[in-house]
């Protein structure tokens, strides 16, 4: 009831994001219709969309095989993050259920092509989100009571049980050797087998999660959201049902997330419950706050940053002189240093850059929008 | 403009029906209290700290909960509607708008943002409010890009204020608007009200400490102490009540608030 909606612990927890969103520049509303509608402001902006399009979709062709490996791992993680996102940087309700959501769409996958080997993946991957959505909208019953840190808990705790459940359920199932998945394909039309094919094909999903966050801040349910964010007393007085917009929020995401572990079932081709660690959720946190919050780009730019920087590191080691100091003991500790450069990583946007690498990009776009006058003033 | 289209009727807007809110299950806040308000009349609630006002507009608008409270007994009805156990997003649709003591403006957005945030229930009357929005408060316009946390105490008030309008309630509860702010703005902030009832027929009901501006602007007042209606009438009425004047309102001789509080120190 009511006192649901409105309740609160005793003391008022500040969470420690609560400071960026209140200086975050990532989801600015726009202040007429046009600039509404226009979704690239600028003819220079324009410009950058096109050259980036054109890199994105002629990137296995300019860049070789490895590096559209790792795109194919970035174009997958980006669903994820968006829907993460929306959830944390928009709506204001923390979360590291990621990796929790991610192993239930995977799993629904799992046991609907065990069960129904022919079945196809564009049945697959909305019943995945459906499952995912289902468990989503339970999970927001605590976000109804609590936030910040003790929603965060709370998540934390989802992570557990649906981790151990997976593990069960596997035990049951298959067996310590987990679930295969099949190729996903539309019999007569294409399967999805080569490198280049899953990257196109993944990217479609980027694409579709990235106009459905920089949509969704439009309608009144992403209004809401920022309201809901910014506080839900605020919120609750301009009419907006704090109760119901937390639940859409978590649903909402949760079906995002379920579609993302169908895909990644289907990406990985074998299921284990030991791929579903706390560092997933983890990595997905750092992406928004490293991203941006509440931006879309900004997402995007965390997504590759994050997920590239391993593979980053790991060429630096590969191709470091073996003469080198050090360089065997960099390549034996390459996990653990990553862990480190992610923590620092965190760390430091926190510190000095607490809107993320969007504000960076903002930056040097607002450098040659305003020239020849100080960037100042567009860096907020 | 006429955002009032209601109650050819007679009947009351609001009717406050023999309330008791306890607070945590076990404290009794208001006990007994009814109370009126007709359609386009300016209402005001007098009283000390902890009195029952806050308490009061909270039960009316739905926002109890905030701090674990409830009705427990008698009702609430609005235009003929029961509202007591109903939601505060619910009662807002209503058209009932709380301007509460706290927490009542989004502080991440700009001036503007907040004002785009509301949803409002004829929309296509959005440009015509706004010209009475910048008319009403010329100080918001020059802030009208300006993060809504950085406001300054009296520009808080006005945008909430403001905000609030967008809603096109017909029944606009504010707290303790004069809560903190400078006396002359205190007095921008009355006219203000006194011109969106005038212009707009909207009825208001204030909690109000600073009964010597409250009173200027108001048809009716209803003055608390302990939980309960000390005290009702129209202002005229209250302040030809020495006793009361004395003891709840500190309007003594001089019939300021400040003056009051001088001559109190001094008799001691």
């Amino acid at each position: 009831m009511s006192d649901i909606a409105m309740g609160r612990p005793a003391e008022p927890v500040q969470s420690p994001l609560e400071g960026i969103w209140r200086r975050m520049a990532g989801s600015r509303l726009k202040t007429s219709y046009s600039t509404e509608l226009a979704l690239f402001r600028s003819w220079p902006q324009r410009v950058a969309i096109v050259a980036g399009v054109i890199f994105v979709l002629t990137l296995p062709q300019t860049l070789g095989p490895y590096a559209t490996g790792v795109a194919t791992i970035i174009a997958l993680t980006i669903p994820g993050a968006i829907a993460l996102n929306l959830l944390q940087g928009v709506a204001g309700q923390v979360s590291a259920g990621n990796a929790a959501f991610l192993g239930i769409g995977a799993v629904v996958t799992a046991f609907l092509t065990g069960r129904y080997p022919s079945i196809n993946f564009l049945i697959v991957l909305p019943l995945a989100g459906l499952v995912a959505a289902a468990v989503g909208a339970i999970v927001a019953l605590p976000a109804l009571r609590v936030r910040g840190l003790y929603l965060l808990i709370s998540t934390l705790a989802l992570h557990q049980i649906i981790v151990y459940l997976i593990l069960v359920y596997q035990e049951q199932s298959v067996g310590p050797a987990g679930w295969f998945i099949p190729v996903p394909s539309i019999p007569g039309l294409f399967s999805i087998e080569k490198p280049i094919q899953w990257y196109y094909f993944l990217l479609v999903f980027a694409a579709i999660s990235m106009l459905l966050m920089s949509n969704i801040l439009r309608t009144r349910i992403g209004r809401a959201w920022i309201a809901i964010r910014d506080g839900d007393i605020a919120a609750e007085i301009i009419g907006v049902n704090v109760m119901m917009g937390k639940v859409q929020a978590f649903v909402l995401t949760s079906f995002v997330i379920g579609v993302q572990g169908a895909l990644f079932a289907y990406y990985v081709q074998v299921i284990q419950h030991t791929l579903f660690t706390f560092d997933i959720a983890i990595v997905y946190i750092s992406i928004v706050i490293i991203g941006g919050m509440g931006s879309t780009f900004g997402t995007v730019l965390g997504a590759a940053l994050v997920v590239g920087l391993p593979y980053l590191l790991q060429q630096i080691a590969v191709n470091a002189p073996s003469d080198f100091p050090l360089a065997n003991l960099f390549l034996l500790h390459i996990f653990d240093l990553q862990i480190v450069v992610y923590g620092l990583m965190i760390m430091g946007f926190l510190l000095f850059a607490p809107y993320g690498l969007v504000q960076l990009w903002r930056r040097v776009i607002g450098f040659f929008r305003m020239w020849p006058f100080s960037t100042d003033r567009t860096s907020r | 403009m006429q955002l009032d289209k209601t109650t050819a009727t007679g009947r009351p807007l609001l009717d406050i029906s023999q309330l008791e809110v306890t607070y945590n299950g076990v404290a009794i806040a208001i006990q007994g209290v009814s109370m009126l308000v007709q359609p386009g009349k300016v209402v005001v609630l007098l009283g000390r700290n902890g009195a029952g006002k806050t308490t009061t507009l909270r039960a009316a608008s739905g926002f109890l909960p905030i701090d674990a409270a409830k009705i427990t007994d008698g009702e609430i009805t609005f235009d003929g509607v029961r509202i007591d156990g109903k939601q505060p997003h619910q009662i807002t649709k209503l058209g009932m708008a709380l301007v509460p003591e706290r927490e009542k403006i989004f502080r991440t957005l700009t001036v503007e943002e907040n004002f785009r945030m509301v949803p409002m229930r004829r929309p296509k009357e959005r440009g015509q409010l706004m010209t009475f929005i910048r008319d009403l408060f010329p100080a918001l316009q020059r802030r009208w890009r300006a993060t809504a946390g950085y406001l300054s105490g009296g520009e808080i008030q006005m945008l909430a204020l403001a905000k609030t309008l967008l809603l096109q309630p017909r029944l606009l509860l504010p707290d303790e608007i004069s809560l903190g702010i400078a006396p002359s703005l205190v007095e921008t902030l009355m006219a203000a009200l006194r011109r969106i009832n005038q212009d707009t027929g909207m009825a208001i009901m204030m909690a109000e400490q600073n009964a010597a501006v409250a009173l200027e602007i108001s048809d009716y007042a209803y003055v608390m102490e302990a939980g309960a209606i000390a005290f009702e009438g129209t202002p005229e009425a209250l302040m030809r009540n020495e006793t009361l004047k004395d003891l709840y309102l500190g309007l003594g001789q001089s019939g300021t608030y400040a003056e009051a509080g001088r001559q109190r120190r001094r008799g001691r």
